[in-house]
C-alpha cells in the first residue's frame, strides 16, 4: 500500500522486495509493567526476523541494556543504545546514542530526569533537552498540530530530529499520521517507522495486558482503556511491515541506525586517581604501602617465600593496572582502622598475600600454605573481588565516608533487581485477573505447585485446584510468565562503583528508597559482564560483637587486645570446636554445623575451612558430605581419576568442596579453555534463574569421555557443579569466614564472660536468642547477675568477680517495652546520685509510666522495693509530682504476697524472654518424671535406637529445602537440648502440635552416630498448658 | 401560631428499673457471629473462621467447632490459621449484622421480661425478678430460656445474680452460677477470677504484674490506693457488682416510629406554604431519629385539606436518612409536581420503623463530594420523575464494540475510532463476493483496518479487523473479518 491513512482493503499476496528495517523504539521488561518480553527475547526475535539493527529504548532507564549487550553479542546483531522519555508537555521522544559522548549525554540525561523525581519516577521538560549534540532523536508529537512546539525541537535539535511514525491499525492512527505528515512537511522533517514494540511476539499480548492492570492496580475487567486495543506492538516480520509503512520510512530506520556505531564495548572503568600522591605511580604508591605494611607484620623480616610471593602478586597486578583497585580497598579499610571499626575482607583476592600485607585481610597466607590458586588469573582477565565486611552497627559510616570522599557524582550503590517471585506474581496475577483473595491465598502460602523451573500439576490437584479448569490454567500460566520479570530496582547491600571523574558518565544515577541514597542503574552481573569494578561495603554482625568482646578484654586486662593478638592453632579452641560446644561460634553454631563438627573433628585452620564450606546446600545437594567424612575417617580410600584431577582434588581428600575446584576441574578434566571455564561460572551462578548450564553438559561430558573419565564420573562432576550454583562456597570466602569463626571460638573458650557480653549486645544477629546465650554462658561457668536498675546499663557488662573471673551483668536493652531513652536518663541520673527508692528513681530519671512497668515487670527495682508484685504496685501509685499536694501522695504501705517460684520464672520469661532463677521445666519435672520424660542429658547419654520419651521448651523449627519436607526441632530443658527430626508423615499427622506446641513431649527413637544424638518422632503432645499452670501453682516447688 | 400535637415517643427516656428484690439473668453469646453463620450454613461440619482486622493484621475473630479441633483459636493470626488448616472457610466479621442480631435476641427476650438490657456487643441482662412467678420460679425460667435459646440455635453462658454487673461477670465463667442471695453473692464475687471483668489489656495486665488474680485479693487492698491506679469508674462498678451502689440500667425498647401531627396557622394552597409548616415537623423528626440514632427510609405525609378526606404521599428514600435539611430538600422535589386538590389545613408526618444508623459504612470524612452530588441528583431525579423511569445509559471501557455501552456508570475517554451508533447484535454476516464482501451489491472499502484483540480473560476473546464501507446505497456501514478466517461481518451502520 502506498498511503496510509486510507484504505489497506484486503490484504494481497505481494512478493516482497527485499527490504531492511531496524527497529528504533523497543522497550523490554526493564520499563516495569509495560514492556512483556526481557530484553534478551526481543534481541533474540529481532535477530531472528532479519532485522538489520535493534535499539533497546526502555523509558527513562538504561537497566536492561547490559542484557540485550551480551545477547546481541552472542546473536551478532547491531544493538543501538537510547531511552524513551514522556516530556511533561506530553510528548514523547527517543533518544539514541551515536557514540560514546552521545551515550553519556544520555546516562546524564536520564540521571538529571531521575535525581528530580522520587524513586521509580522521573521528570523532564522540553527545557530540560538542552546538551544533547549526540543524540539522535525520534518524536511522536502529543499533537502535531501544534506548530510552536514543533518549532521548539526542530531548533533544539537541528538535523537530528525525525518525526516517528507508529501503524499500529488503531482507530484513531489514520487521522494522526495524516497530520503528522503535514508537519513533516511544513517543517521539512524526515519521518522514520517505528514500532513502538512492547513485546517480541504477539502471545505476549496477554502478559502485556496483565502488566498493565497491575500498573494501573486494577482488575483487567476494569482496566478499560488503559489496555491497548491490539497485539500490535510486537516485533513484527518484515513483510508485514513492507505493507503498512512507505519504503521511505523503513529506510529511514536503517540511515539511523548506521549512525549510531556506539556499543557496550567501548566503555572502560577509570579508577579514582586521587589516592597516588602527587608524582607516584599507582605501582610505586602501592609497593611503598605493601613494603610499609610487610613490617608490621613480619616484624622479625619475611621469608624469601613470602617475599617471592609478593613479588609476584605485585608484578600480575601492575600488568592488569589493577593497582588502583587495591588502593581504593585499602584506603577504606584505613579509615574503618582509624575509626576502630573492626573490618576483614574476603573474596579471590583478599587472600593475597598483598593484602595481608595491606590490613585488608587477616588471614595470613601462610597458614593456607600453598593449598590456594593463584589470587586472580591472568588468562581469564577475571576482575579482582575483594568484599568487606564491617560491624554492622558501624557500616554507616564507611558508607559517608566513601560518598564525602569521593562525592555523589562519582560514588553509588550497585542495583539489585527486585524480580516478581513465586508469591508475589501469583497475588499480583491473581488479583488482575479478578480471583478473590482467599483463593490465592490458598496458592500462594503453599508455592509447592512451582518448583522453580515448572509447574507441579499434581501439587496443584491436592490443593483441591483443578490445573484444567480455564480460569485456573490462565493463572497458572500467566504467573509462569511473569515469574521472573524485573519489579523495581532496589540497592544493592553494599556494592558501591567508583568513578574517576563522574559516574552519570557510565551508567544512570537514580533515587533509592532510602533517602540520600541513590543507586544505579545495573546490577553487580551487569557489572561484572562490562568488566566494571565494584567494592562491596558489607555489614556482619559478628565482627561487631568481636570488636565488643576484645573492647572488654582490653578494659580488664588494662591493655589493648586486637583481633591479630589471639593466637593461631591454639588446641584448646579445636578441642571445644570438635565437641560441638559451638553456640555462639560464628557460622558453626547452626544445629547441622554442630552434628558434623564431632564428625569432622577440626584440628588445624584449614579443617575449619572446609567445616565451613561443607555445611551448605551445594556440597549437601552435590552429595559431597558423606563421601568426604567417610574418606577422612579412613573408612573409604582415597583415589583419584588422574593426577591431573589429584592436583585440584587432593586438599579436599579427592571431594570437590569449593567453587574453585570444580571451575578448575571443568578445565583439567574436560579441556575446558579458561575463557569457557568462565563462562561456566557465571552460567552456575545464574542457572536457577535463568537456565542455561546444560549447554555446558554436553561439553564437559564429551570432554571428559575424551580423556578417559567413565561416565559416572562426569555425572558426578556435573552434578556436583550444578549443586554449587546457587549455594557453592569459594575457597576464598570460607577462608576469610573460618578466620572469624575461629576467632569467636578462641574468645569463647578462653573469654567466655566478655564474649558472651559482646553477642548479647550485638543482638540481633546468629542463631540463638539471649535465653539461650546466657544458658550456655552459666554452663561455661559464667555467674550471670540480672537487671537491676541500681547497677546495669543499657548494654550488658562486665563486672569484677569474686576470684579473677569477670562476671556478666545483663543490661537494660534486655528489658521488654523499656524506652531507650527512658533507659538512658536512668543511667544518668544514677551517676549523679544512688537511687533512694521508687518515687526518687521516677521523678529524677523522668520515666513515664510505661518505662517504669516495664522496669518493674523485669524485676529490675527488686533492689528499691521488694519484690515484683511490690513493685508494680508502687509504680503504678506514681504520680506526677505537684506542688500543691505533694504531700498528699503519700499512702500506707501494702503488703502484697511475694510471688512463688513458678510465678517469677514465668513472670521473667514475659518480661525479658530468660530467667536466671530456674529452667520452667526443672520446676515441671517432678510431674515429668510421673509421665515418664527424660531429660536431655539423659537422651544425650542413651544408647542408638532406644525408646524414650522427653520433653522441651520449642526454641527452633526449622525445614530446610535440602531435607525434602523433614522438620527439624531444637528442644530445651535444664539440662541441655534434644535435636528433634520429625519425618514427613509425622509432620502431617502432628501439624497442629509441632506448630503450636511451645512444651513439646515427645516418644520416639534414639539414633546415635557416634556422639551426635538425634531423637526421630513418633508420638508427639502439646503440653503448652503446664506452662500456663506454673503461673496458678502453690509453692510446692520451692 | 405554630402549634405541635402528638409528638408519639419522639424522645426515648429511660426506663426506671426497680430496685427492690430483683434478679438478673446475664446471657453471654460470646460466639454470636458464628452461631448467626450456623443457622444459615451447614457449618457443623467445615472448618469456619471468622476473620477480623485487627491494627495491621487479620486474625481470627472467632472459630468453629470443627476449626478449634484442628487448632485454630481466637486471636490467631490468620496467616497461622491457614497454615493449619489450608482449606479453611473465612468469613468476615460485620459488625452490623452483629449489632442486629443482638437486637433480634432482645426482641426475643422480651418474652420472658419487659426489662431487657443490651450488653453490647454481645450480651443481654434480663430482670428475672419481676417475671419469675410467672414461669414457675428461677430455675423453671432459666431452663426455659436457655431451651428456647438452644431452638434459636444459641448456646450462651448464663448466670444470675441480684444486680446486673454481677450476673454479668459471673457469666463469664464456664459454668452456670445462680446466685439470689445477697449472702452468696460477696463470697463468689470474691473468688471471681479478674479475667472474668470487663477490663482494658492495660489493666488486666497491671493485675497480672502485681500477682493478683481473684476479685477477692482486689478487694482486701485499700481503697484508695486502687482507685489511684485503676480509677473511680472501676471502683464503682466494683461496688454496684457488690450491691453498694444502685446500678440503674436504661433497658431495650423496640424500634420506634414517629408521627406528629401539626396545625397550619392558616389555609395554605401552594407547595411553599407547605414545606413551611414541613420543615418544623422534620426538625423534630429528626431531634427523634437523632436521640434514638436512628434513620428513616420512608416518610408518609398526610395533607388534610378543608372540605375533602385526606390524602397521603409517600417518599421512599435509597438510603436511609436523618438529616431534616436534606429530607426537606426530597420533599420540596416531591411535593412541586403534587397540585393539591383544596387548601391544606393540617399535615401529618409519619414514619415507618427507625432504622439503627449504619455507621460502619461511613468513611472518617463520610462521602466524598462528588459521590454525594451524583447520589443527590439521582435521588431527586427519582424523585421527580418517579422509581422505575430514570436510568442510566454510559459508555463503559471496553475496546470490543458489544462490551462498550451498557446501563450504568459512564466510563470517562471513549474508544479511539469511528464507532457507529447502531450495532447489530449479533452481527450480520454477509455474502462473499467476488472481490469481498457483498451485501445487495458490492461493499466498498474505505478505511481500516482498525484492528481489535482484546477480552481474552473473560472467554470472548474479539480479535478483528474492522473496516468502513459503502454500499450500493451510499450508506456507511461498519465491517468486520474475524483473525485467520475469510467471512465478513456487518455490525453496525453510521447514521
Amino acid at each position: 500500500m502506498s498511503e496510509t491513512g486510507t484504505c489497506t482493503a484486503v490484504l494481497v499476496e505481494v512478493t516482497p522486495l527485499p527490504v531492511e528495517y531496524a527497529e528504533l523504539h523497543c522497550l523490554s521488561n526493564f520499563s516495569f509493567l509495560r514492556g512483556a518480553s526481557h530484553p534478551e527475547e526481543l534481541v533474540a526475535q529481532a535477530t531472528g526476523l532479519g532485522y538489520r539493527a535493534l535499539a533497546l529504548t526502555d523509558e527513562c532507564s538504561l537497566a536492561g541494556v547490559v542484557r540485550a549487550h551480551e545477547e546481541a553479542r552472542a546473536q551478532e546483531l547491531p544493538l543501538i543504545i537510547g531511552s524513551e522519555f514522556r516530556l511533561e508537555e506530553g510528548d514523547r521522544l527517543v533518544l539514541l546514542a551515536t557514540d560514546r559522548q552521545a551515550y553519556a549525554e544520555l546516562s546524564a540525561l536520564i540521571t538529571r530526569a531521575r535525581r528530580a523525581a522520587d524513586k521509580g519516577q522521573y521528570r523532564l521538560a522540553i527545557d530540560g533537552l538542552d546538551n544533547l549534540p549526540g543524540c539522535l532523536v525520534l518524536l511522536h508529537p502529543d499533537n502535531p498540530q501544534d506548530q510552536h512546539r514543533l518549532t521548539r525541537y526542530a531548533e533544539c535539535f537541528g538535523g537530528r530530529l525525525w518525526l516517528e511514525a507508529n501503524r499500529l491499525l488503531t482507530g484513531d492512527e489514520p487521522h494522526y499520521l495524516r497530520s503528522l505528515r503535514a508537519a513533516a512537511n511544513h517543517f521539512g522533517l524526515p519521518i522514520v517507522a517505528a514500532g513502538d514494540v512492547h513485546m517480541h511476539r504477539r502471545e505476549r499480548q496477554r502478559l502485556q495486558d496483565l502488566v498493565t492492570a497491575i500498573r494501573h492496580r486494577t482488575t483487567l475487567a476494569r482496566a478499560g482503556w488503559a489496555l491497548y486495543p491490539n497485539a500490535e506492538r510486537h516485533l513484527r516480520p518484515l513483510a508485514t511491515l513492507l505493507q503498512i509503512y512507505p519504503r521511505e520510512w523503513l529506510q529511514q530506520s536503517c540511515a539511523i541506525a548506521e549512525r549510531c556505531c556506539f556499543s557496550l564495548d567501548e566503555l572502560r572503568y577509570e579508577y579514582p586517581d586521587e589516592l597516588v600522591p602527587e608524582g607516584l605511580s599507582p605501582a610505586a604508591h602501592l609497593r611503598t604501602l605493601t613494603e610499609a605494611g610487610m613490617q608490621v607484620r613480619w616484624p622479625d623480616g619475611v621469608s624469601r617465600k613470602v617475599r617471592d610471593q609478593i613479588e609476584h602478586e605485585l608484578q600480575l597486578i601492575g600488568e592488569l593496572n589493577y593497582e588502583p583497585y587495591f588502593l581504593t580497598v585499602h584506603d577504606i579499610v584505613r579509615f574503618a582502622r582509624e575509626r576502630g571499626i573492626l573490618c576483614q575482607g574476603r573474596g579471590s583476592a583478599a587472600n593475597s598475600a598483598v593484602c595481608y600485607a595491606l590490613g585488608i585481610t587477616e588471614v595470613d597466607p601462610a597458614r593456607l600454605s600453598t593449598l590456594f590458586e593463584r589470587f586472580i588469573s591472568k588468562e581469564r582477565n577475571e576482575p579482582p573481588d575483594i568484599d568487606v565486611d564491617f560491624e554492622h552497627q558501624r557500616r554507616e559510616e564507611v558508607i559517608q565516608y566513601i560518598y564525602e570522599k569521593y562525592g555523589r557524582h562519582r560514588a553509588a550503590l550497585a542495583a539489585t533487581v527486585i524480580t516478581y517471585r513465586t508469591r508475589s506474581a501469583l497475588r499480583e496475577t491473581g488479583k488482575a485477573l479478578g480471583f478473590d483473595s482467599d483463593t490465592l491465598e490458598r496458592l500462594a502460602t503453599t508455592h509447592s505447585w512451582w518448583d522453580g523451573r515448572r509447574l507441579n500439576i499434581q501439587r496443584i490437584r491436592e490443593l483441591g485446584f483443578d490445573p484444567e479448569q480455564p480460569q485456573i490454567r490462565q493463572l497458572l500460566g500467566l504467573t509462569t510468565q511473569l515469574i521472573g520479570f524485573p519489579r523495581h530496582l532496589s540497592q544493592h547491600v553494599g556494592g558501591f562503583v567508583i568513578a574517576q571523574k563522574r559516574l552519570d558518565w557510565l551508567v544512570p544515577i537514580e533515587n533509592a528508597a532510602m533517602p540520600e541514597r541513590t543507586v544505579i542503574q545495573w546490577d553487580k552481573d551487569d557489572l561484572q559482564a562490562l568488566g566494571l569494578l565494584k567494592i562491596d561495603v558489607l555489614a556482619l554482625g559478628m565482627l561487631s560483637a568481636i570488636r565488643r568482646s576484645l573492647a572488654l578484654i582490653s578494659d580488664y586486662r588494662g591493655e589493648p587486645f586486637r583481633l591479630q593478638d589471639i593466637p593461631p592453632e591454639d588446641p584448646a579452641t579445636y578441642a571445644m570446636i570438635s565437641k560441638a560446644d559451638t553456640v555462639g561460634v560464628f557460622q558453626i553454631e547452626s544445629r547441622a554445623q554442630m552434628t558434623m563438627l564431632p564428625r569432622l573433628r577440626p584440628a588445624c585452620f584449614y579443617d575449619l575451612v572446609i567445616e565451613v564450606a561443607i555445611v551448605r546446600p551445594g556440597p549437601i545437594q552435590g552429595d559431597m558430605v558423606h563421601p568426604y567424612l567417610r574418606r577422612r575417617q579412613g573408612l573409604e580410600p582415597v583415589d583419584y581419576p588422574s593426577p591431573a584431577v589429584r592436583s585440584v582434588l587432593e586438599r579436599t581428600l579427592g571431594v570437590p568442596l569449593f567453587q574453585e575446584q570444580a571451575i578448575k576441574l571443568a578445565m583439567v578434566a574436560a579441556g575446558f579453555s579458561a575463557g569457557e571455564a568462565d563462562a561456566l561460572r557465571r552460567a552456575m551462578a545464574a542457572w536457577r534463574r535463568r537456565g542455561g548450564i546444560e549447554v555446558f553438559q554436553r561439553k564437559l561430558f564429551d570432554g571428559m569421555r575424551q580423556r578417559g573419565y567413565s561416565e559416572e564420573f562426569a555425572g558426578r562432576i556435573f552434578d556436583q557443579i550444578k549443586g554449587f550454583s546457587e549455594y557453592g562456597f569459594p575457597e576464598s570466602h570460607a577462608a576469610s569466614f573460618a578466620l572469624l569463626a575461629y576467632a569467636s571460638a578462641w574468645l569463647k573458650c578462653h573469654h567466655p564472660a566478655a564474649f558472651f557480653c559482646g553477642l548479647l549486645n550485638s543482638q540481633p544477629m546468629g542463631f540463638y536468642a539471649p535465653a539461650q546465650l546466657i544458658q550456655d554462658a552459666r554452663r561455661r561457668g559464667v555467674r550471670v547477675h540480672p537487671v537491676d536498675v541500681r547497677r546495669s546499663n543499657w548494654d550488658s557488662s562486665l563486672e569484677p568477680g569474686r576470684g579473677a573471673r569477670p562476671e556478666l551483668r545483663l543490661g537494660l536493652h534486655l528489658v521488654n517495652e523499656l524506652s531507650c531513652n527512658g533507659a538512658a536518663r536512668l543511667v544518668e541520673a544514677r551517676q549523679i546520685k544512688a537511687f533512694a527508692d521508687i518515687t526518687d528513681l521516677s521523678r529524677r530519671a523522668r520515666l513515664n509510666e510505661r518505662d517504669l512497668q516495664a522496669l518493674a515487670a523485669a524485676d529490675a527495682l527488686a533492689g528499691l522495693g521488694g519484690h515484683r508484685y511490690q513493685a508494680q504496685w508502687q509504680v503504678l501509685g506514681v504520680e506526677e509530682p505537684t506542688p500543691l499536694f505533694a504531700a498528699s501522695t503519700e499512702e500506707r504501705g501494702v503488703a502484697l504476697p511475694e510471688p512463688t517460684l513458678g510465678e517469677a520464672v514465668c513472670a521473667d520469661y514475659d518480661a525479658l524472654g530468660l530467667s536466671l532463677r530456674r529452667h520452667p521445666l526443672q520446676l515441671l519435672r517432678t510431674r515429668l518424671r510421673r509421665a515418664g520424660v527424660r531429660t536431655a542429658a539423659e537422651v544425650q547419654a542413651a544408647r542408638d535406637r532406644t525408646f524414650l520419651r522427653s520433653a522441651g521448651l520449642v526454641i527452633c523449627r526449622q525445614r530446610p529445602h535440602t531435607a525434602s519436607g523433614v522438620m527439624f526441632a531444637t528442644l530445651e530443658d535444664e539440662s541441655g537440648q534434644i535435636n528433634l527430626v520429625i519425618w514427613p508423615k509425622m509432620l502431617e499427622h502432628f501439624r497442629q502440635v509441632v506448630l503450636n506446641a511451645r512444651l513439646l513431649l515427645v516418644n520416639g527413637q534414639v539414633q546415635r552416630e557416634g556422639q551426635v544424638v538425634h531423637l526421630i518422632a513418633h508420638k508427639l503432645e502439646d503440653r503448652s498448658n503446664w506452662l500456663g499452670e506454673l503461673n496458678i501453682s502453690s509453692r510446692d516447688f520451692r | 401560631m405554630w402549634n405541635c400535637l402528638n409528638a408519639v415517643d419522639a424522645v426515648l427516656v429511660p426506663t426506671p428499673v426497680w430496685q427492690c428484690d430483683m434478679l438478673w439473668l446475664a446471657l453471654r453469646f460470646s460466639h454470636l457471629a458464628l452461631e448467626r453463620l450456623a443457622t444459615s450454613m451447614q457449618a457443623a461440619a467445615v472448618p469456619l473462621v471468622i476473620r477480623e482486622q485487627h491494627a495491621n493484621r487479620q486474625q481470627v475473630f472467632d472459630a468453629s467447632p470443627v476449626a478449634r479441633q484442628l487448632g485454630i483459636r481466637r486471636g490467631m493470626s490468620m496467616k497461622k490459621a491457614q497454615l493449619l488448616v489450608p482449606d479453611l472457610t473465612i468469613v468476615d466479621r460485620d459488625m452490623g449484622q452483629e449489632a442486629e442480631g443482638l437486637e433480634h435476641l432482645a426482641h426475643w427476650a422480651m418474652q420472658f421480661t419487659s426489662q431487657v438490657v443490651l450488653q453490647s456487643p454481645h450480651g443481654l441482662l434480663l430482670e428475672i425478678g419481676a417475671s419469675r412467678r410467672l414461669f414457675g420460679g428461677v430455675a423453671a425460667l432459666h431452663q426455659q430460656v436457655i431451651t428456647s435459646c438452644a431452638r434459636l440455635g444459641h448456646s450462651p453462658r448464663t448466670a444470675i445474680a441480684p444486680n446486673p454487673q454481677a450476673a454479668w461477670w459471673f457469666s463469664a465463667l464456664p459454668q452456670s452460677l445462680v446466685i439470689t442471695q445477697d449472702k452468696a453473692l460477696y463470697t463468689a464475687l470474691t473468688v471471681l477470677p479478674l479475667g472474668c471483668l470487663d477490663l482494658s489489656d492495660k489493666q488486666r495486665q497491671a493485675l497480672r504484674r502485681m500477682g493478683l488474680r481473684h476479685l477477692g485479693e482486689c478487694l482486701r487492698l485499700p481503697r484508695a490506693g486502687l482507685r489511684r491506679r485503676f480509677g473511680a469508674e472501676w471502683l464503682d462498678r466494683l461496688d454496684r457488682a457488690l450491691g453498694h451502689q444502685p446500678d440503674p440500667r436504661s433497658c431495650f425498647q423496640p424500634p420506634r416510629r414517629f408521627e406528629a401531627r401539626l396545625e397550619l396557622p392558616a389555609e395554605v394552597d401552594n407547595c411553599t406554604g407547605l414545606l413551611f409548616g414541613l420543615r418544623r415537623l422534620l426538625q423534630e423528626l429528626g431531634g427523634a431519629l437523632l436521640g434514638a440514632d436512628a434513620t428513616i427510609d420512608q416518610l408518609t405525609l398526610t395533607l388534610e385539606y378543608v372540605d375533602i378526606p385526606p390524602s397521603a404521599i409517600v417518599l421512599q428514600l435509597l438510603q436511609p436518612h436523618r438529616d431534616p435539611d436534606y429530607l426537606l430538600e426530597l420533599w420540596r422535589d416531591r411535593l412541586e409536581r403534587e397540585a393539591l386538590q383544596a387548601p391544606v389545613l393540617g399535615l401529618r408526618l409519619a414514619s415507618v420503623d427507625f432504622r439503627l444508623a449504619n455507621h460502619a459504612s461511613l468513611g472518617l470524612f463520610g462521602h466524598a463530594p462528588g459521590q454525594l452530588e451524583e447520589q443527590t441528583l439521582w435521588e431527586r431525579l427519582q424523585a421527580r420523575l418517579g422509581r422505575d423511569t430514570v436510568r442510566r445509559l454510559g459508555v463503559l471501557a471496553d475496546h470490543r464494540p458489544e462490551s462498550a455501552w451498557g446501563l450504568g456508570e459512564s466510563a470517562e475517554g471513549t474508544p479511539m475510532g469511528q464507532r457507529p451508533l447502531w450495532l447489530l447484535d449479533p452481527p450480520e454476516r454477509l455474502r462473499q463476493g467476488p472481490e469481498g464482501p457483498w451485501r445487495d451489491g458490492p461493499l466498498r472499502l474505505e478505511q481500516g483496518p482498525e484492528r481489535i484483540e482484546s477480552g481474552w480473560w473473560q472467554g470472548r476473546w474479539v480479535r478483528r479487523d474492522y473496516f468502513i464501507a459503502t454500499d450500493s446505497h451510499g450508506a456507511r456501514l461498519w465491517l468486520f473479518r474475524q483473525a485467520n478466517e475469510r467471512d465478513w461481518y456487518l455490525h453496525g451502520r453510521f447514521g
